[in-house]
């Protein structure tokens, strides 16, 4: 029996009944129509989601810290010493937060540091295409023998925020060389006030210096300029020349002998940390631009915390250089580095291998698929109520086809008197259901997108409106497999429903049948 | 029960010790209780009795419409009750063409659609089976009523059609069950004048189940004749 003369049988029989079928076809429509819209919006906020967050180039990047894991507990917590008489419960409490306050925020404790060797690691790792890392310096700027604090931080050439800001001269073109950007903010405490007096200053020279250890000269200075903040570079080595006589000038001090040794002590860098000792590292940079402060309008950079108060900007080779001059800067390592890969698809790639060195990352694709995945939920949630309703529409087609076949109990006697067997017979039936769902599949498919087109206008002026967002294209996708495969499952699950009809009907008794009515 | 000729070579229905058992919710029924007979190739049988002798029963037998309970018929060389459903709907289709007292027509489709389905079932292509069908209509006087619905038709032209349809893929044997039943006498005249002129022209083997007597002698070469289930002479 050829197809097109069971598809014609089918049909025919379809039509007979056209009210009927028609209701079945519009039970099915629904169905498939919410299947429909909720497929396509699904993977239609998926992919805006994606489209939105590409506009920031920050896709491919990948931020990078050291872990700082919990110090490998007790065993240290039990060597602190908790004096006084106490109940051991207490004793312990005090020990352990001895032990957790001494040892907060301490970069020792990080498993992994982003010292240079490190950095060249992240390099080597395949599919990164750059190591950016992130250098601040809180020091002092010199110029033309005058000084104040500044706070220098780091910046590739591509930062579009800090450019858009130049007010004089020109940003940074390249991650090496000695220019620096400074602001407006610093040079108008350097004396520079007037406007003509800005342009003189691109081109010269600026020094930045930074201490390492503890800063006692500050200290020092604080105590005599309590509540100044502005210090001449002259004033500054006042207060050296004073530290360096301390020790000496204690003995013109009405002290006690103990009292004397105990102070001189204190003074003198212990040898158990040499890091409390004193240094103090510079270096020459030509001002190349001067930056304004943040106006209210200017983007939020999105990593760019720094840029709201940073006085003096340098090249990220050239930082990263100066930053690594000092050896516990070496082992220490730089607080986070930027890691740029080849492309979007390695990202999570990229990541685990990270991870794997010890170090902690976070990535705008993380925060995305956290974002999509609660899109996925919604949208998963939508199709299994659409299921839910072509599975009452199937149990719709099982009882309406079986009334057929009833009805039809002669016919098909007829036929099979006539010589159709029991496949055939079937096939016949089968047929039907999966025309009926096929039809319900079209028109659902037909009406979910009529429908889609004011919700997604409707969707994106709320979008608009409330988050001020303006999204471009649709919510909406119609990939060809939605198109073709929506139709294709809804005459599936009828075809399905259709199965026990269509038994029932094969197994009609031609000679009861024939005596039928 | 008549003695024809003994196994003779050109016998094409053999049947023998031909059982048929209904259980119903009482008592189990025997419509048929050990039938034996023969008909040669081209032979006219007729099958009288009452209603309820089994004679209809027997007929579905022959047909393939229904199965023995115990007993052997051979038809053309087929074992019928050796046969998966399939092929007696084969058989159904090739060897035997049955025309009913209720005419037994699908009210949906047009006369030339009703002859036309079992070469539907055959797998034919569709011009050769609108051909045939037109053929077979045509034969059976109705060439102008083609595209009518039964509802549209006489019951005299219910009946040709169903002639038609039964005899458009040359079955070699016809059985016909009550076939002038429900037709008035002119009509029925008409009917069975053009069954005896398809059945003469082309060497058909006919059985005929009625309980007219006279159209039994009319029509038949042979009469047999069925009572409580069984043949008696």
């Amino acid at each position: 029996m050829r197809l097109a003369d069971i598809l014609w049988l089918s049909l025919s029989a379809l039509y007979q009944q056209k009210l009927r079928t028609l209701l079945t076809s519009l039970g099915v429509l629904s169905g498939g129509f919410v299947l429909v819209f909720s497929v396509s919006m699904g993977w239609g906020v998926q992919e805006t989601i994606v489209r939105e967050y590409s506009k920031y180039a920050g896709l491919r990047q990948i931020d990078v810290s050291p872990s700082y894991g919990a110090p490998p507990a007790t065993e240290a917590e039990d060597k602190v010493d908790v004096k006084g008489e106490m109940s051991p419960e207490k004793r312990k409490r005090l020990r352990h937060e001895i032990y957790r306050r001494d040892h907060q925020n301490v970069v020792q404790s990080a498993k992994t540091k982003l010292t240079p060797e490190v950095l060249q690691r992240l390099r080597e790792i395949p599919h990164v295409k750059s190591v950016t890392p992130e250098i601040y310096l809180n020091g002092r700027a010199i110029f033309q023998k005058k000084a104040d604090d500044a706070f220098a931080h780091s910046a590739p050439p591509e930062s579009k925020n800090l450019r858009a800001r130049v007010v004089a001269g020109s940003f940074l073109d390249s991650t090496d060389g000695d220019a620096a950007v400074v602001s407006e903010y610093l040079l108008y405490h350097l004396g520079i006030t007037d406007e003509s007096a800005i342009q003189a200053v691109l081109g010269r020279t600026l020094r930045v210096e930074y201490r390492t250890g503890v800063n006692k000269s500050y200290f020092l200075r604080m105590l005599f300029n309590l509540g100044e903040d502005k210090v001449a570079a002259e004033d500054q080595d006042l207060f050296d020349k004073v530290l360096k006589q301390l020790p000496r000038a204690l003995d013109k001090l009405d002290l006690k002998p103990a009292e004397r040794d105990s102070l001189r002590k204190a003074l003198k860098p212990s040898a158990a940390s040499p890091r409390a000792e004193e240094k103090i590292f510079a270096r020459d940079f030509t001002i190349a631009g001067v930056l304004r402060g943040p106006a209210k309008e200017d983007p939020r950079g999105y990593r760019e915390w720094w840029a709201e108060n940073v006085d003096v900007v340098l090249p990220v080779q050239t930082a990263t250089d100066f930053f690594f001059e000092v050896s516990a800067n070496r082992e220490g390592g730089v607080p986070r580095a930027l890691v740029e890969t080849d492309s979007l698809d390695n990202v999570k790639e990229v990541t685990l291998a990270i991870r794997d060195l010890g170090l902690e990352t976070t990535s705008l694709l993380e925060l995305i698929e956290r974002e999509q995945f609660i899109y996925l939920l919604l949208f998963a949630a939508m199709s299994c109520i659409a299921i839910v309703a072509l599975m009452v529409a199937a149990i719709g087609i099982v009882n309406t086809m079986l009334m057929s076949v009833l009805e039809r109990t002669r016919e098909i006697g007829v036929m099979k008197a006539v010589g159709a067997r029991h496949g055939q017979i079937q096939a016949i039936f089968l047929l039907e259901g999966a025309l009926i769902g096929l039809t319900g599949g079209l028109l659902g498919l037909l009406v979910g997108w009529a429908l889609s087109l004011p919700a997604d206008s409707w969707a994106r002026s709320l979008v608009s409106s409330r988050m001020k967002l303006d999204l471009q294209g649709s919510l909406f996708v119609w990939p060809a497999w939605l198109l073709v495969g929506a139709p294709l499952f809804a005459a599936l699950v009828t075809t399905l429903a259709a199965v026990y009809p269509a038994r029932r009907a094969a197994r009609v008794n031609p000679i009861t049948a024939l005596r039928h009515e | 029960m008549q003695k024809g000729p003994n196994v003779s070579a050109s016998a094409i229905i053999r049947a023998s010790g031909l059982v048929k058992r209904y259980v119903t919710a009482s008592t189990p029924v025997e419509a048929l209780r050990g039938v034996s007979l023969e008909v040669r190739r081209g032979e006219r049988i007729a099958l009288l009795g009452r209603s309820g002798s089994g004679k209809s029963t027997l007929l579905n037998i022959i047909g393939g419409l229904d199965r023995a309970t115990a007993g052997d018929i051979l038809v053309s060389g087929q074992n019928l009750s050796q046969l998966s459903s399939n092929a007696l709907a084969q058989y159904r289709l090739a060897t035997v063409g049955m025309i009913f007292q209720s005419f037994n027509l699908i009210l949906s489709r047009t006369a030339l659609q009703n002859v036309e389905l079992p070469m539907i079932f055959a797998g034919g292509m569709p011009r050769d089976r609108l051909a045939a069908a037109r053929q077979a209509l045509e034969a059976v006087g109705l060439v102008n009523r083609l595209d009518h619905r039964p509802a549209e038709l006489s019951g005299g032209e219910h009946q040709r059609v169903a002639i038609a349809r039964a005899l458009v893929n040359q079955p070699e044997i016809l059985l016909a069950d009550e076939p002038t039943g429900n037709l008035d006498s002119a009509t029925a005249a008409e009917v069975l004048t053009i069954l005896m002129n398809h059945v003469r022209q082309h060497g058909t083997t006919l059985i005929l189940v009625t309980h007219d007597e006279e159209l039994a002698g009319r029509c038949a070469d042979r009469v047999l004749r069925l009572k409580d289930g069984q043949l008696i002479s």
